[in-house]
């Protein structure tokens, strides 16, 4: 199969250039639709429905014909895709449903690109040793969870000193080491090494939080840094903003609010989103991002909060071209961040559903709080 | 927070509350009984309050005046009389019958109607029992703050009403609660009372309020446009949240045609009113997530959709008494009469409410002994009579016993 906008659109040099980009990005999205569509009865099926087929995409605005396919849909129905060998990630389910997505080595490889180039671009490169300590799992054979792995790829931007995992397999359990954790923090602050802390941002959060409590303080080498990535959804009510979080970065680690960078990112749609300066997501080349109308999912112009719609190329081992998020969110133009990227860039306001909803309706509150 | 005899605590006093609480019980079980007057009398200063406006409890999305309604004096006095003034006295045998209180009732109240904790003390202080509340975890201080109150206008109520609040994974300190009670009342879903269930001792008697589901019942489905405005819009006020919230209309008929042509007329109702009833955002794109996804899997080609922009009417081609995808998006299924016990079957414990049209001797009948607990006409589901039974049962009865004396 020729892949040849796709492997054009992962390799930009220049990943938020979106004239430049956005031919590519057209041109890849329809040969990965047709392969879908051709390889696919269910997905065809599903378009029928929508009254869409691969001819419906002719120019950039006719991405939004493409049907959001909820990841609830990839949760409950399974799809025959003919695909080459791979790799499987697993979405980090927190109601028991797990979407399953295989990579090609080949796709894989159009994904390192990807990271290399925001790596680049977002100064995550850095060739002085570190040592990293990982708030999530420690990666093994029985864990799939794309966070555990996204975690440690992000542990190759610097070389490898030591890795500190917060959850560590033993006895065919994970188990949380927080008190092990922390005493290789306040170690490492003695020493001359910078120190990258990597993983979820409500994980860095409650850490953080009982290291003031404890009074347990210290200042990381210079050239120190964070890179956090994962969501909120099983903390719902926990979570504090992002202001709150710097302050507790700079307070409790000395880690500057220039070196708090956020990931944005999800199982089923493989882009990575990188904070800039000001700390918002651009979207990159090689994503697009609709929001759509809550009731009646017509996309909405910049500025205006609905669903968010991720929409990409890469893979043709699922229909992930366009996904619809339980998120809701809101796009802006890029001028207005003011960090210099032209692309516009997406802000998470939340999630759909109802969490702590009043109901006495059988089996009600176990579906909103889900 | 706690409330120990009238005094609010930290939650780090509840070891102390609890031993404290075992020295007392049993000298308030020893004293003279608590009268019904006593507590009808503050709950009637209390329910003034609110109804003179001096009170203004947090109550978003309900009805503030009719609950303190339920708090007045005649309302109680009713109840008092509906529910234990008919107990037999004697079995003229030689054997009298005392009623009594079950002594010690330990609340496990959820947060599915904000006065509701209190409430159910309430009731517990009718039937003149000692009461334990566990809070619910998204309480908000209301509850604290009412009952506080209430025995500030009767002293006595003091040595009655204890409040904790003890989270529900905390089973140690749930289990010494438990230990304490002679029943246990709880309210909520099916995990919070599978939780109680699991843990209570087994001699302690349980009352479970647990979560139910409601329906309407169209033995003719071409009910009048009057009966039918007043279901559509108790299916838009009460969002479908309710115990009591119609799920379901099922119409007497084994003809699809006549679903899809009630179906389509219904949706109409709906949406001449759906702008009143506004839903948040996240609530209206999880409910547009979902129905894209069944839209997907092809769910709605044999169950037609009739769609506004909020509210929608699914005709389904089952007979299941299921929850809708609420805040206005109701099911119309076709249910022969004759069919009725056998389809209603499966949702044997869940079964509360059946509007109904016409209201006639039969179908109530039939009705009752399908489990339902309350039947009432369609256009009165959101109606509320003071006093009534509860789920089937008389609350204060549940909360007595009788000592039979000879």
């Amino acid at each position: 199969m020729d892949n040849r906008n796709l492997r054009q659109l992962f390799s930009t040099s220049s990943p938020y250039n979106i004239e430049e980009n956005d031919a590519r990005f057209l041109a890849a999205m329809q040969e990965t639709v047709k392969q879908v569509w051709n390889s696919s009865p269910e997905y065809r099926a599903l378009a029928a429905t929508f009254s869409f087929t691969p001819q419906a995409l002719r120019t950039i605005k006719d991405l939004e014909r493409i049907p959001p396919i909820p990841t609830l849909y990839f949760k409950r129905n399974d799809f025959t895709l003919k695909h080459g060998i791979g790799v499987e990630v697993t979405s980090s389910g927190t109601s028991g449903q797990f979407s399953h997505i295989r990579y090609t080595a080949a796709e894989l490889l159009m994904l390192a690109r990807m990271a290399v180039t925001l790596g680049r671009f977002h100064g995550l490169f850095s060739g002085r040793p570190v040592h990293y300590v990982i708030l999530g799992y420690q990666p093994s054979r029985h864990n799939q969870m794309v966070i555990s792995k996204t975690a440690y790829l992000s542990t190759w931007y610097a070389p490898a000193l030591s890795r500190t995992y917060a959850l560590v397999r033993r006895e065919g359990e994970y188990r949380l080491e927080a008190a092990a954790l922390v005493r290789r923090l306040l170690r490492c602050s003695q020493g001359r090494q910078p120190v990258r802390v990597v993983g979820f941002p409500s994980y860095a959060s409650f850490l953080l939080k009982w290291m003031k409590k404890k009074g347990k303080r210290c200042r990381l080498p210079a050239g120190s840094c964070a890179l956090l990535g994962g969501g909120w959804k099983q903390f719902a009510g926990l979570e504090i903003s992002k202001e709150e979080l710097k302050e507790l970065f700079w307070d409790v680690l000395g880690i500057p609010a220039g070196g708090i960078h956020e990931f944005f990112g999800a199982a089923e749609h493989p882009v990575l989103y990188c904070t800039c300066g000001n700390g918002h997501f651009h979207i990159p080349a090689y994503g697009r991002v609709l929001i759509r109308d809550t009731a009646t999912l017509k996309p909405l112009p910049p500025g205006e909060t609905g669903l968010v719609n991720l929409l990409t190329p890469m893979t043709a081992s699922l229909p992930l071209m366009s996904v619809m998020t339980d998120d809701l969110g809101v796009v802006r133009p890029g001028e207005t961040c003011g960090c210099g990227i032209r692309a516009p860039y997406l802000e998470i306001l939340g999630r759909v559903g109802a969490a702590g909803l009043k109901t006495c309706s059988a089996g009600a509150q176990e579906y909103w709080n889900r | 927070m706690l409330l120990i005899q009238g005094e609010i605590q930290e939650n780090r006093q509840t070891e102390n509350a609890l031993r404290k609480l075992r020295r007392q019980i049993p000298r308030t079980l020893a004293a003279e009984p608590l009268t019904m007057e006593a507590v009808a009398n503050a709950a009637d200063r209390l329910a003034r309050d609110v109804l003179e406006g001096h009170l203004t409890p947090v109550a978003p999305g309900y009805d503030v005046m009719r609950i303190a309604r339920m708090f007045l004096r005649e309302n109680l006095e009713k109840r008092y009389r509906l529910e234990l003034s008919h107990l037999p006295r004697e079995n003229g045998q030689g054997a009298r019958f005392l009623r009594q209180p079950l002594g010690v009732l330990l609340h496990i109240a959820a947060g599915n109607m904000d006065v509701l904790p209190a409430y159910s003390v309430l009731e517990g202080l009718l039937a003149g029992n000692i009461n334990l509340l566990k809070l619910p975890s998204l309480d908000g201080g209301l509850s604290l703050s009412l009952l506080k109150r209430l025995i500030g206008y009767e002293e006595k109520l003091k040595d009655y009403i204890y409040v904790f609040d003890t989270p529900s994974a905390d089973t140690q300190k749930m289990r010494q609660l438990m230990g304490l009670a002679h029943g246990i009342a709880v309210w909520g879903s099916d995990a919070a009372v599978q939780a109680v269930r699991m843990t209570a001792p087994a001699n302690t008697k349980l009352i479970e309020w647990g979560h139910k589901l409601s329906f309407a019942y169209l033995r003719d489905p071409e009910a009048p446009e009057k009966e039918q405005r007043e279901l559509a819009r108790h299916i838009l006020t009460t969002r479908q949240l309710l115990c009591s919230s119609c799920q379901v209309i099922f119409l007497n008929t084994d003809d699809f045609e006549t679903v899809k042509t009630f179906g389509r007329r219904f949706a109409q109702l709906l949406r001449e009113q759906e702008e009143q009833y506004p839903v948040p955002k996240p609530v209206e794109g999880k409910l547009t997530i979902e129905r894209l996804t069944r839209q997907m899997e092809g769910f709605y080609k044999e169950n037609p959709c009739y769609r506004n922009r909020q509210s929608s009417v699914i005709c389904c081609a089952d007979s299941r008494l299921e929850l809708s995808p609420q805040f206005g998006n109701v099911y119309v299924k076709s249910l022969p009469e004759k069919q009725l016990i056998a389809a209603l079957w499966p949702q044997k414990g869940y079964l509360q409410t059946a509007g109904i049209y016409p209201k006639e001797e039969g179908l109530i009948r039939r009705l009752a002994a399908a489990g339902v607990t309350r039947i009432c006409g369609i256009e009165e589901m959101s109606e509320v009579s003071l006093p009534d039974s509860h789920d089937g049962r008389l609350p204060l009865m549940e909360y007595s016993r009788l000592v039979s004396c000879r």
